[in-house]
C-alpha cells in the first residue's frame, strides 16, 4: 500500500516486527519510508484502496473501485497541504481544552438493562448475540 | 391570534402566552403538527413525526402550567435533529444503517429539554451521520430550502434549519462538527449557535468526530437561543469530556451595551473565496455593530485554509473509529444470509452506509494506518494546535471575531453533490472554530436574490455570553431575522 512518492523522500524508520510463521515466532526488521515531503500528486492505486476497505470492513464493488480510488486520491492530494506547515516541536492536540480523562469512583452505577439494549439487536437468543458460525 | 402568527412567534412570546392561558400546550402542539403535515412534503425536513409522544408531553406541560411547576420552556414545541437518541422514538442519523433503530435511552440533551417541559414534535432530516454540507447525503432524501425549494438548506443540520425557517417549531436542536449548525442556519436565514466544546453533553448523540462534535440551539432569534441553551448546558457524568464549568443564565446579559467591544475581522475570511456580494452585505452588517459603538479591528488567522486539510484528516479518522461499532451484530442493519463473520461485517456495513460515509471511513482508516499515522493524523493534530494558537493570539487583540458563515448563499441541489472537494469548501469559515473548540454563532444578516446570508460571530472559549449579547443587539437594530419565506414551493 506504499504511495507513489515523487521527489524528496522522508525519513526511514526501522521497526522490529514479530510475526508467527509455521516454525513459530520470527523477528525481523521492517524498513518503512515515512513521507516527509511529497511531491504532488500523491496517488493511491485501486489495490491500495481495496486493502484500506478491507481494514475498514467495507466491500467496494469491482465496478466502483476506480471511481472510489479517484475521489480518494483527490482527497489525499488536498490534505497534503498539511505538509507545507512547519510543525517541528508542536505538541499534537487531541482535545481543544487539552483535557485529560476524568476519572470516577470504581463503582457500579449502571443497572442491568440487557433486555432493553438487546431489544434493538438483529439476532438474539437467550441474552446472547447471534453471529454466523466462527469455529468449524 | 391567527395561525400564521403562532407559526412564527418566538419561544419567548409563546412562553408568555402559555403562562397567561392565551393558548394551551396541546393547542400549540396540534397547530404545529398540522402545519408540518400540510407543508413538509416538498421540504422533507422531518424524518419522523412523533405525534403520540408530543400529545402526551403537551398534556403534561398543560398540567405543569396549571399547577405552577412550569419553566420558561414548558409547553414549547421543539424538534430534535435525528442524531439525538430519543427513547421510544426512531433515531436514524439519516442512515439506512439505523433505519430500524429505536433507542432504549434519551440523550442527555433530550432528557434535559424534556425535564424543562418542551414538547418533541419529531426528528429532523440531516446529512447521513452528519457528514455533509447540503443535506443531500440523507438516506431519506434531500431537504429543500424553504426560501427556494430547488436549493439546498445546507448541512448537516439542514432539516432543523429548514423546519425552523418554515415555522414548524420555534426551537430545534442541531449538532456542529465543522459548521453543521452555523452553515445551514446561514443558508436558511435562522439563528444557530455552536457552543464551546464541552459546554453541552454529547451523551446519546450519535458520534461522528468526538473531539469536534457539539450540540446547540437552532432558533429564529438570539433571545430564544439563549433561553434554549440554558436548558442544554452543564457537566454530565455520562460524558467525560463535558466541562466542569459554571453555566451562567444566558438570558441575563443580552441587553448589555457593546460600546467599546473590539470585533476582529480575519482578512482570510474576506478573501477571493468569498462571494463579493455576500462580502458587501457582511460589511454592511458589521457597520451596524459599529453604530452600537463596537470597533472593527483587522486581524489574521493565517492557517484558515490549512484548516480544511486538518479537518478532513481528523474528522474522518475519528469517524472511522466511531463508526466501527456498526458491525451488524449488536444493533443497526444486518445483511441477509451472511456466509461467515467477515461477510456479515463487510456486507452489513457496505449496505448500511452511503457513499460519503464510506468515503470518510476509508480516508480515516488510511490516515490512522501504520506508516501513515505520523504523516497524516499526528501532523493534522499538530496543525490543529497551530490553528488554535492563531485564535488565541487574535483574542489578545479583540473580544470577538466576525465574518461570513458560508462562502455563498444556498446553492442548487446537485450542484456540488458529485464533487466532495467542492462540498468541503463550504465549511472553510466554520471548521477551524471546531478545531479550536470555540463557540460560534450565525445570525441572519442580509438577503441576496431572495436568499439569506449569515453573519458568523466567534467567541473566546466558554464565552457564549458575549456572542449572544452581540447577536441580540444586532437583532434589536435589524430585522433580517424576522424575514420569513413565502413557502411558495411547499404550497402546491
Amino acid at each position: 500500500m506504499a504511495p507513489k512518492i515523487k521527489g524528496f523522500m522522508g525519513q526511514v524508520k526501522v521497526e522490529n516486527v514479530t510475526t508467527k510463521g509455521f516454525l513459530g515466532k520470527v523477528q525481523y526488521d521492517s524498513v518503512r519510508i515515512l513521507p516527509k515531503y511529497l511531491d504532488y500528486p500523491m496517488s493511491v492505486s485501486p489495490a491500495d484502496v481495496a486493502q484500506v476497505a478491507q481494514l475498514a470492513r467495507l466491500k467496494i464493488p469491482e465496478d466502483a473501485l476506480s471511481d472510489v480510488t479517484d475521489r480518494f486520491s483527490r482527497i489525499l492530494d488536498m490534505v497534503d497541504e498539511l505538509q507545507q506547515v512547519d510543525t517541528q516541536g508542536i505538541e499534537p492536540m487531541s482535545n481543544p481544552h487539552d483535557m485529560v480523562q476524568r476519572l470516577r469512583a470504581d463503582q457500579v452505577t449502571e443497572p442491568d438493562q440487557r433486555e432493553a439494549l438487546q431489544s434493538v439487536s438483529p439476532a438474539v437468543e437467550q441474552g446472547y448475540f447471534l453471529v454466523p458460525r466462527v469455529i468449524d | 391570534m391567527n395561525h400564521s402568527d403562532l407559526s412564527y412567534a418566538s419561544a419567548k412570546k409563546l412562553s408568555t402566552m402559555l403562562k397567561q392561558g392565551d393558548v394551551s400546550a396541546l393547542e400549540l402542539t396540534s397547530h404545529f403538527l398540522d402545519r408540518i403535515r400540510q407543508l413538509d412534503g416538498p421540504l422533507n425536513s422531518l424524518i419522523t413525526v412523533s405525534e403520540e409522544h408530543a400529545i402526551t408531553a403537551a398534556k403534561a406541560a398543560d398540567k405543569a402550567l396549571s399547577d405552577g411547576t412550569a419553566t420558561p420552556l414548558t409547553g414549547i414545541p421543539l424538534l430534535h435533529k435525528d442524531i439525538f437518541c430519543t427513547k421510544g422514538i426512531k433515531t436514524t442519523c439519516a442512515s439506512h444503517m439505523l433505519d430500524n433503530f429505536v433507542p432504549p435511552y434519551d440523550a442527555t440533551v433530550v432528557s434535559r429539554l424534556n425535564a424543562a417541559g418542551t414538547v418533541t414534535l419529531g426528528k429532523t432530516n440531516m446529512d447521513e451521520f452528519a457528514m455533509g454540507s447540503s443535506n443531500e447525503t440523507s438516506f431519506y432524501g434531500a431537504v429543500a430550502n424553504p426560501w427556494d425549494t430547488d436549493r439546498v438548506p445546507g448541512g448537516s443540520s439542514g432539516g432543523s434549519a429548514a423546519a425552523i425557517a418554515a415555522g414548524f417549531a420555534p426551537l430545534s436542536t442541531g449538532t456542529d462538527t465543522g459548521g453543521s449548525i452555523r452553515q445551514p442556519a446561514a443558508l436558511c436565514g435562522i439563528t444557530g449557535l455552536k457552543p464551546t466544546y464541552g459546554r453541552v453533553s454529547r451523551r446519546g448523540i450519535i458520534a461522528f468526530a468526538s473531539s469536534l462534535d457539539q450540540a446547540g440551539p437552532m432558533t429564529r432569534s438570539v433571545e430564544d437561543a439563549a433561553m434554549m441553551l440554558n436548558a442544554m448546558c452543564g457537566i454530565d457524568e455520562g460524558d467525560s469530556t463535558s466541562a466542569d464549568i459554571a453555566v451562567p443564565d444566558f438570558t441575563t446579559l443580552l441587553e448589555q451595551d457593546i460600546a467599546g467591544l473590539r470585533i476582529g475581522l480575519p482578512k482570510e475570511y474576506f478573501s477571493s473565496d468569498l462571494d463579493a456580494q455576500v462580502s458587501a452585505q457582511i460589511h454592511a452588517a458589521l457597520a451596524e455593530l459599529e453604530k452600537e459603538g463596537a470597533t472593527l479591528v483587522d486581524i489574521e488567522l493565517p492557517h484558515t485554509h490549512q484548516g480544511i486539510a486538518t479537518y478532513y484528516v481528523i474528522a474522518p479518522a475519528e469517524a472511522s473509529a466511531n463508526l466501527s461499532r456498526y458491525d451488524g451484530v449488536r444493533f443497526g442493519h444486518r445483511c441477509d444470509n451472511p456466509k461467515d463473520l467477515m461477510d456479515l461485517y463487510e456486507r452489513s456495513r457496505s449496505e448500511g452506509f452511503g457513499d460519503e460515509v464510506q468515503r470518510r471511513i476509508l480516508v480515516g482508516t488510511y490516515a490512522l494506518s501504520t506508516g501513515f499515522y505520523d504523516a497524516y493524523f499526528k501532523k493534522a493534530q499538530q496543525v490543529r494546535r497551530i490553528i488554535a494558537n492563531d485564535f488565541q493570539r487574535a483574542f489578545e487583540q479583540v473580544d470577538i471575531i466576525a465574518g461570513p458563515a458560508a462562502p455563498s448563499v444556498a446553492f442548487k441541489k446537485g450542484e456540488k453533490a458529485a464533487d466532495p472537494l467542492a462540498m468541503y469548501m463550504e465549511d472553510v469559515y466554520t471548521l477551524s472554530v471546531n478545531l479550536a473548540g470555540l463557540p460560534g454563532m450565525s445570525v441572519p444578516a442580509g438577503m441576496l436574490d431572495g436568499l439569506p446570508i449569515g453573519l458568523q460571530l466567534i467567541g473566546r472559549s466558554f464565552d457564549e455570553q458575549t456572542l449572544l449579547n452581540v447577536g441580540h443587539r444586532f437583532q434589536q437594530r435589524t430585522d433580517w431575522h424576522l424575514n420569513t419565506p413565502t413557502l411558495a414551493g411547499a404550497i402546491s
